[in-house]
């Protein structure tokens, strides 16, 4: 499919970017990798008047310590960098692990952090082409009043499926949005709204910058797990990120558990951080944090898989992740 | 000095370089000077009249040069049989399913042809639709085809021996009903075609498994003699059946380029390749076996409703190769089978290898029930109910060569059976499943193959031949065959394939023909040009040419190969003694023609049979119900292997197509409006490489009386059996009968919950 004409603009500098997308007023869009948004371009789901690459702006593209000990990383990092990375792979294991459940390697060669994390949410009646959306009334999500995935639905549920999000908020990022009028730094939390028609915070002329990750200490654990059909390309279609720390008496001291593809943004289940926090890991206390896991996650049937089966899944996940959190393998 | 000298041989087929450099081109690669691109407007209801269409807004755009719809056509309706003709290349009364054409616009670029779409103003008026096969067989189910009461297409009736009866005497009786939804034949290149119409006629190119199938229903909808449609081959990306019929987009890039008297190309895009080319049906099959107590089958009675979609295509073959496979694969006396195929308003299924998955694959999966409850070994069971050479099936086809029973004991040595069946560790499985399927049975007019050998200035041979070679290996195939008949090595074939305008008929490259027909029909004709060419060296040598023979480039009398004479001495000496070699074969199949599919399903139905059977060893998560394939076993009786290597990697993609794509993972899902929710491949579940384990393929070989040099066909026969064996290896695993294909997660966590239940239940 061919894709729709728009103008193409290189900006040399951050502000530059942020300038244009300002004036653009919503009509101008941000190619980072490309590997979601060009699909979502021939299928018409956008037709920006103009689309700006963020390739010059090679200065985004970094994996490095910050001056607290924790971790910063560039949007314009590769997820192929990423899961590289022994600065991640020591003390962030989660966010490595997720990196190398995305897609498959050559995606994972030209996607970036930023893009990922900037992934507009998914529903099956929503990302088709043109033609198959055009025989029936618009959707919340192209702007209409009516939900094609539940019947009576009052708004939209668009499911948010990256990666790299659940694990990041299980580390307890921020990032860092360069505006027009300057800069800003907030959690991740904070970043997803949960609504499905507009699912982050950027407004035209914000740039997501940086990834910034605080410091981790040496006994931190973190596991990734993923729903999938396939063994590689496929979005999650449930995703479980934990992390742990224990202390000298191998007691939890810090336990952070996210859902993700189950809900329009990022799902934090602060139930398991009670149920976890200053307790030793039993099989039946990991019963009890997959069951509030469970309770918590109410995916709707908006994707190719069953909502019921993806929901019984996040159980399975929730168990999977923290066994592999523990056991080193994360 | 081994019999053959180049037939038997591992040669590269000649098309894989040129893909993997991209010398190869594709029909979307193609353009010709003036070219208008097309694209085409389409159904946004799954059933609907055609009250009026309005192109005049859409003519008045700039850059249009021709608008066509139902009315630019005559009334000519497209069928694979007289009595399935029932298509409109392009609908003028109504449309029966989403996505349907409707108009078609050419114009100078592609976003004006796109814009031109949306100034066609088309009065739809909506009709009642039905999308289920068992709903559209149901009284008072809206109508598809006015002609076709009841919505049946086809109905297939088979009613050997005395079913009933047998099935009341036998020790144990099998029953259960299984189903699957569609499957997409996921061409790799989406459809697309270049047509050039002009005062001499139509000049067209778009990916075919035969020109000339798409040659005839061309002339006939366009109005024009055959002769003055020229349709050859062009590298294909990928066939699997989906490539045999005239397409919609065949003609309507003809039409247009008619009309704007210009070069029109249509390239379709991933969605249309998806839903407007053809799918696999979906079915559902009701199913009964017998056995006596050593385990013999005593009956079979099976019922196959099949979802047609919205026209017949070749629906008469795809509802009773299942059948013909069964009896074919197995022995028993007593056999009924009803296969209904009913419209839908779903987009129209075509052929494929193997139809419908649940028919044969249920009764794999049956067969190791019985076993089970017998006591008995599975393979044991199978090689018990082996056909053999001079088998006469239920419908009166006699089996020619077969070794199907080498075919389990090899598969089941390689894969390990005896040390494996049944000392898996918990959530692992192995299965076996077998298939027969058929080559060159009758298909009227366009039956058979035809071919020439002619002999060049240099001494080399130029075989020119109907086949289409779709990467298969056809015309390496061919050459093989040509050289050893010849008497020369294989680089000194050229080989000129697939033009209706310069090439004899040829059935096509569907329904494992190809070596059988035409490759038989090369044979022919190459040993006409040899016997011409020894009565030329037979005057040179002063010799009898009945004692003459060609071998390696040399013609010498048998006994005394020193005294010889170069093939390409003796060619030119032929040219300047003004006798230019010609030969010219045929090749008709060795069937019954009297048999036909809905009329007559009795006689002997096709010239060849080959036979397969296939081990698969799969690991099951109990906790997701995903199954992993470990291994797949493969080993198919090909007959003779002209070219192991292609025999070899034919029998790796029956193994893939069946194992992870058909029995795992692949299913179409609808709207209730009848809109595809999956005709992309991130929702449609196409394995990729990491989902495919290895694959064992084993030659197993007969020497066939019909075939050239003994040969059948490459590995079709895996196609069948690998579903019972995955299938098969998953109920091994879980100790459950899984009854809906494909098997997936959700599936098998469903059957591992029922179980559970089940057994608490009893407890």
């Amino acid at each position: 499919m061919q894709l729709p004409r728009f103008d193409f603009l290189q900006p040399r500098s951050l502000q530059e970017a942020c300038s244009i997308l300002r004036e653009g007023n919503g009509k101008v869009s941000v190619l980072a990798g490309g590997t979601a948004f060009m699909v979502a371009l021939r299928s018409r789901l956008h037709t920006p008047s103009a689309v700006i690459s963020t390739k010059a702006l090679s200065e985004l593209s970094y994996i490095r310590e910050a001056s607290d000990g924790g971790l910063v990383i560039g949007a314009m990092t590769t997820l192929e960098a990423l899961e590289n990375s022994p600065l991640v792979a020591n003390g962030y294991a989660v966010l490595g692990q997720a990196a190398r459940f995305v897609g498959v390697p050559p995606i994972r060669h030209v996607a970036t952090v930023g893009g990922n994390l900037c992934l507009d949410t998914r529903c099956i009646f929503y990302n088709q082409s043109e033609f198959w959306r055009k025989a029936r009334p618009d959707c919340f999500k192209l702007g209409g009043d009516v939900c094609h995935a539940i019947d009576k639905g009052r708004r939209c549920l668009a499911v948010y499926q990256g990666d790299l999000a659940p694990a990041l908020v299980a580390l307890g990022a921020r990032v860092r949005i360069v505006g027009v009028s300057g800069e800003k730094v907030i959690p991740l939390t904070q970043f997803y709204t949960g609504n499905g028609e507009k699912p982050n915070v950027l407004e035209p002329g914000d740039i997501l910058a940086e990834v910034q990750i605080p410091p981790s200490s040496g006994n931190t654990w973190g596991g990734y797990e993923k729903l999938r059909v396939r063994e590689g390309m496929d979005f999650p279609l449930a995703g479980v990120a934990v992390s742990i720390k224990t202390n000298a008496n191998g007691a939890i001291d810090q336990a952070r558990l996210v859902l993700g593809a189950v809900a329009p943004s990022p799902l934090e289940v602060p139930e398991a951080t009670e149920l976890l926090v200053g307790q030793k890991l039993t099989d039946s206390l990991l019963e009890s944090v997959a069951q509030k896991a469970y309770d918590r996650a109410r995916p709707v049937a908006n994707l190719a898989v069953d909502a019921s089966y993806r929901r019984k899944m996040v159980r399975v996940l929730v168990k999977r992740a923290i066994g592999r959190a523990v056991s080193g393998n994360g | 000095m081994s019999e053959y000298s180049v037939v038997g041989k591992r040669i590269p087929r000649t098309d894989s370089v040129p893909r993997v450099t991209g010398e190869a081109k594709y029909s979307a690669d193609l353009s010709l000077p003036g070219m208008l691109y097309a694209k085409v407007l389409r159904s946004p209801y799954a059933h609907a009249k055609i009250l009026n269409i309005d192109t005049s807004k859409a003519e008045r755009l700039p850059g249009v040069r021709a608008i066509i719809t139902g009315k630019d056509a005559i009334p000519y309706k497209w069928g694979v049989f007289a009595y399935t003709r029932d298509m409109q290349l392009l609908p003028s009364d109504k449309v029966r399913y989403f996505g349907e054409e409707v108009a078609a616009v050419a114009a100078i670029d592609e976003d004006i042809a796109r814009e031109a779409l949306d100034l066609i103003q088309v009065d739809f008026e909506p009709l009642p639709w039905v999308l289920d096969a068992e709903e559209a067989l149901l009284e008072g189910a809206p109508q598809i085809h006015q002609d076709k009461p009841g919505n049946i297409s086809v109905r297939i009736f088979v009613d050997e021996g005395e079913v009933d009866r047998a099935l009341e005497e036998s020790y144990l009786v099998q029953e259960d009903r299984f189903s699957s939804p569609e499957e997409n034949y996921c061409q790799l290149e989406p459809y697309a075609v270049l047509a050039n119409f002009d005062s001499t006629g139509l000049d067209i190119w778009c990916p075919n498994a035969g020109p000339h199938m798409k040659a005839r229903p061309l002339s006939n909808a366009l109005g024009i003699p055959t002769s003055e449609v020229r349709v050859r081959k062009i590298t294909i990306g990928g066939h699997g059946g989906g490539r045999s019929e005239v397409s919609p987009a065949d003609f309507m890039a003809a039409l247009l380029s008619r009309k704007a008297r210009r070069p029109v190309k249509l390239v379709y895009t991933r969605e249309e390749n998806f839903n407007c080319v053809r799918q696999v049906h979906a079915a559902t099959t009701h199913s009964r076996v017998g056995v006596d107590r050593e385990g013999r089958i005593t009956a079979v009675d099976m019922k196959v409703i099949m979802d047609g979609g919205a026209y017949a295509s070749t629906g008469p073959i795809a509802a009773s190769v299942a059948y013909i496979m069964i009896e074919e694969a197995y022995k028993f006396a007593n056999f009924r089978y009803e296969a209904i195929r009913a419209y839908t308003n779903k987009p129209p299924r075509g052929m494929y290898p193997h139809h419908p998955r649940t028919a044969y694959g249920g009764l794999e999966l049956q067969l190791d029930v019985l076993a089970e409850k017998l006591g008995m070994d599975p393979l044991e069971l199978r090689i018990k109910n082996a056909v053999y050479e001079g088998y006469v099936t239920p419908t009166k086809t006699v089996i020619t060569s077969c070794a199907e029973v080498e075919t389990m004991i090899k598969a089941a040595e390689k894969a390990g059976w005896k040390e494996k069946r049944g000392a898996l560790p918990p959530g692992r499985g192995i299965g076996m499943g077998v298939g027969s399927v058929i080559s060159g049975f009758p298909m009227g007019i366009r039956g058979g193959s035809g071919a020439f050998v002619r002999f060049n200035e240099d001494g080399d041979a130029t075989v020119i031949s109907g086949v289409v070679d779709n990467g298969q290996g056809n015309d390496s195939m061919i050459a093989q065959i040509a050289a050893e008949e010849l008497g020369l090595s294989v680089d000194k074939i050229k080989v000129v394939t697939a033009d209706t305008s310069m090439t004899p008929a040829d059935q096509g490259a569907y329904s494992q023909a190809s070596t059988v027909m035409s490759g038989g029909a090369v044979k022919a004709a190459a040993a006409d040009a040899k016997n011409q060419l020894l009565q030329v060296a037979a005057e040179m040598l002063e010799a009898n040419p009945k004692d003459l023979v060609a071998r390696d480039g040399r013609i010498y009398a048998k006994g005394s190969p020193d005294r010889f004479l170069d093939i390409a001495k003796v060619a030119r000496t032929a040219l300047s003694r003004d006798h230019a070699i010609l030969g010219r074969g045929d090749r008709w199949p060795s069937a019954d023609a009297k048999r036909e599919w809905v009329k007559n399903p009795r006689g002997q139905v096709a010239s060849a049979f080959s036979f397969g059977t296939a081990v698969a060893e799969v690991e099951v998560d109990r906790e997701t119900g995903r199954v992993k394939l470990l291994n797949m076993v493969a080993a198919h009786d090909c007959g003779y292997p002209i070219n192991p290597l292609a025999v070899e990697q034919q029998i790796q993609r029956s193994a893939l197509e069946a194992g992870p794509e058909g029995t795992l993972l692949e299913k179409h899902a609808w709207t209730a409006n009848g809109q595809n929710l999956n005709a992309n491949f991130l929702d449609y579940w196409f394995p990729l490489s990491t989902d495919v384990p290895n694959i064992d393929p084993i030659i197993v070989t007969s020497n066939d009386p019909f075939g050239p040099f003994g040969a059948k066909e490459g590995g079709l026969s895996i196609s069948v059996a690998m579903v019972g064996a995955v299938a098969n290896a998953v109920q091994n695993a879980i100790g459950v009968t899984p009854k809906q294909l494909p098997i997936t997660p959700e599936v098998v966590l469903r059957l591992l919950e029922e179980k559970e239940k089940q057994s608490e239940a009893k407890s």
